[in-house]
């Protein structure tokens, strides 16, 4: 006697008896299907938001850490001091042992007064950043066309520049390829030694955040040119590079206690991390999963009763089956299983056709609005298994009562 | 095959008590033909339930082929019900959505035979019957006569020791009653131990030895 094998024919039995109930079961399988693509979907929204903010994220570096002085120094008996709190003799002692999980970093040195960007009678209104050679790098910035800054353009102060898209476009709108050629910044000629990769920051910039900054619409110098510009050694801010994700709040710590330490707290420093903005979009997106699956489950639980309310009527409808079947040898445990199976077959072949629906669903809104639903096969896999255990709860109760009958007053039911 | 001594079972309606079976004793040996009789309410019916495993007594003793039955293991009914007895009813208990084949089948699905080898033994057992034409036929699509030599070849399908037929022409013609009852003679000829309910003198007569309840007890 293989008991395995009778529990696989119990499963065709189940089969069998909802394709009796063609209609009934459809119903009770398309509210399990509308239960398990709404929880689908808003998974996917979740994880599709959360990619779409990295996406964008990653184009300042998603290791990237800036820390500059807070001008809003809380210390009321502090005496007033001028500038950024950062000169080029800090960089030395920063470059040193102090910062284990800082990888790299750039100094920024941003243009005092607004100077005149032109070739010819052309002008741009990019905005100027002087960094050192691995501002790229960290910035997660590519090149379309030619190089990078080297060392030597850094130290020997070259005139030479990187400019975005942008800025390519408002000055050589004729030329396809700007490389080589020479404008003047506040009067004094610079080449152009590269063009930067074009960056998408939609989802930032219809926030607003960043002050509308334009990631194609810049101009890389290297820093020393622009404190010449300037006509002094200060740097505006660091933007470093943390050795890993969650070291990026340690490096900040250590760029700041170096620096304070060095001024002897003369100046208060304070830092931005992509990760804190992570954390919080972590954060966001999760409460809105929770409250969307929540209501979502709502659908599914509906589901779930509809197939428990179908399971009850079919054991009220097949009790006299049920007696006959006991009559001819079957126990207990097998009109349990067969009763819970057609439940489980129904939310599981609901939940598969829920995650097709889902997912058809994800297709469509990311067509219509562009935004990513992204199903991970974990949603799926949690789909699937939602769908097993609510067959399991929906026909559990329904089940118990067809089989607790004793074979005589199943019979003897009309 | 059947040893009953001081079976006992009643019912409780609004507070009173309504025996239905009355310390019963009853014997019944290896390959004989008995038929229950009696009024209705006598009790009868019940007592073929519980030979049958189908229902549970109150009191007394019942061994069937030797083994104790123990009413308070319903696996245990259960099992006996597989091996030891087939069931043949009034009203045929077919299944409606299922092949006169697939109805046969049915019994041997709970033993964990493979579908080929249910098929071949259901074919045969609707050939001993006489149905063999109308295997593919849903129930609904036999006459009364056909559907209980179907229940009958179903009831004989995983070849038990014990057939047990509670009016099992009570929904027939003379005509179809006198075939099944020829049927069951023949059963009863190849060795079958048979124990039928009818209220039915000519039915009852067919049998080797008539057995009349009345008032749940054995009067003769």
């Amino acid at each position: 006697m293989n008991s395995l094998h009778i529990y696989i024919e119990l499963l065709g039995e189940a089969f069998l008896a909802l394709r009796d109930n063609r209609l009934r079961s459809l119903l009770s399988v398309v509210g399990i299907a509308i239960g398990i693509a709404a929880v689908m979907t808003v998974s996917a929204v979740s994880s599709g938001g959360k990619a779409f903010v990295i996406k964008e994220l990653e184009t300042f570096g998603l290791r990237s850490v800036w820390v500059f002085r807070d001008y809003a120094d809380k210390d009321p008996n502090r005496r007033v001091r001028q500038g950024s709190g950062l000169v080029e003799q800090d960089l030395a002692i920063l470059s040193g042992e102090c910062c284990p999980a800082v990888h790299r970093f750039s100094p920024v040195s941003l243009v005092e007064n607004d100077p005149i960007i032109q070739w010819g009678n052309r002008y741009s209104n990019a905005e100027i950043k002087g960094v050192n050679a691995s501002y790229l790098a960290i910035n997660n910035d590519r090149l379309k066309l030619g190089r990078g800054f080297r060392q030597e353009d850094i130290y020997s102060r070259r005139p030479v520049v990187l400019v975005g898209e942008t800025v390519s476009k408002d000055l050589f709108p004729q030329t396809g390829n700007p490389l080589g050629r020479h404008f003047r910044i506040a009067g004094r000629k610079y080449r152009v030694i590269g063009v930067l990769q074009y960056k998408s920051r939609d989802l930032l910039a219809s926030i607003g955040s960043e002050g509308g900054e334009d990631a194609n619409n810049r101009i890389l110098l290297p820093y020393t040119l622009v404190q010449q510009i300037n006509g002094n050694q200060e740097i505006s801010y660091l933007q470093a590079e943390a050795v890993s994700l969650n070291q990026a709040e340690r490096a900040a710590a250590q760029l700041k206690q170096v620096l304070e330490r060095r001024y002897r707290g003369a100046y208060q420093y304070t830092q931005v991390t992509l990760a804190s903005y992570l954390k919080t979009v972590d954060r966001i997106l999760g409460g809105i999963t929770a409250m969307g699956v929540v209501a979502a489950s709502t659908s599914l639980l509906v589901g779930g009763i509809g197939v428990a309310g179908i399971m009850s009527t079919a054991v009220v409808e097949r009790i006299r089956e049920i007696g006959v079947r006991m009559a001819i040898g079957a126990n207990r445990r097998h009109i349990l299983f067969q009763f819970l199976a057609e439940a489980v077959l129904i939310s599981v072949i609901g939940g598969i056709a829920g995650l097709f629906v889902g997912l058809l669903l994800g297709g469509l809104l990311d067509l219509v609005t562009g935004f990513p639903l992204i199903p991970t096969p974990s949603g799926i896999l949690t789909g699937l298994t939602v769908s097993v255990l609510v067959g399991l709860a929906s026909g559990y109760y329904p089940a118990r009562r067809a089989a607790a009958f004793l074979p005589v007053e199943a019979l003897r039911r009309e | 095959m059947i040893q009953i001594e001081g079976l006992y079972k009643s019912y409780w309606r609004s507070g009173i008590e309504l025996v239905v079976i009355h310390d019963i004793d009853l014997a019944v040996s290896e390959g004989e033909f008995i038929a229950i009789m009696g009024p209705s309410g006598s009790g009868k019916s019940t007592l073929l339930n519980i030979i049958g495993c189908l229902d549970i007594a109150d009191r007394g003793h019942y061994q069937l082929d030797g083994q104790t039955v123990d009413p308070g293991i319903p696996h245990h009914l259960a099992r006996l019900r597989a091996r030891y007895i087939g069931f043949v009813f009034q009203s045929f208990n077919l299944i409606p959505t299922r092949s006169a084949l697939d109805n046969v089948a049915l019994p041997l699905l709970y033993q964990g035979m493979t579908r080929s080898a249910r098929n071949s033994r259901a074919r045969s057992a609707l050939q001993r019957v006489g149905v063999t034409d109308r295997s593919a036929h849903l129930p609904s699509q036999l006459s009364g006569g056909q559907q209980q030599r179907v229940a009958i070849a179903r009831a004989l399908v995983n070849q038990p020791r014990l057939l047990i037929a509670d009016e099992p022409t009570g929904a027939l013609d003379s005509h179809n009653s006198s075939q099944v009852m020829t049927l069951f003679r023949e059963l009863h000829d190849e060795g079958h131990t048979l124990v039928m309910v009818t209220h039915d003198p000519a039915i009852g007569e067919r049998a080797d030895r008539v057995v009349i309840l009345s008032d749940g007890a054995v009067v003769s």
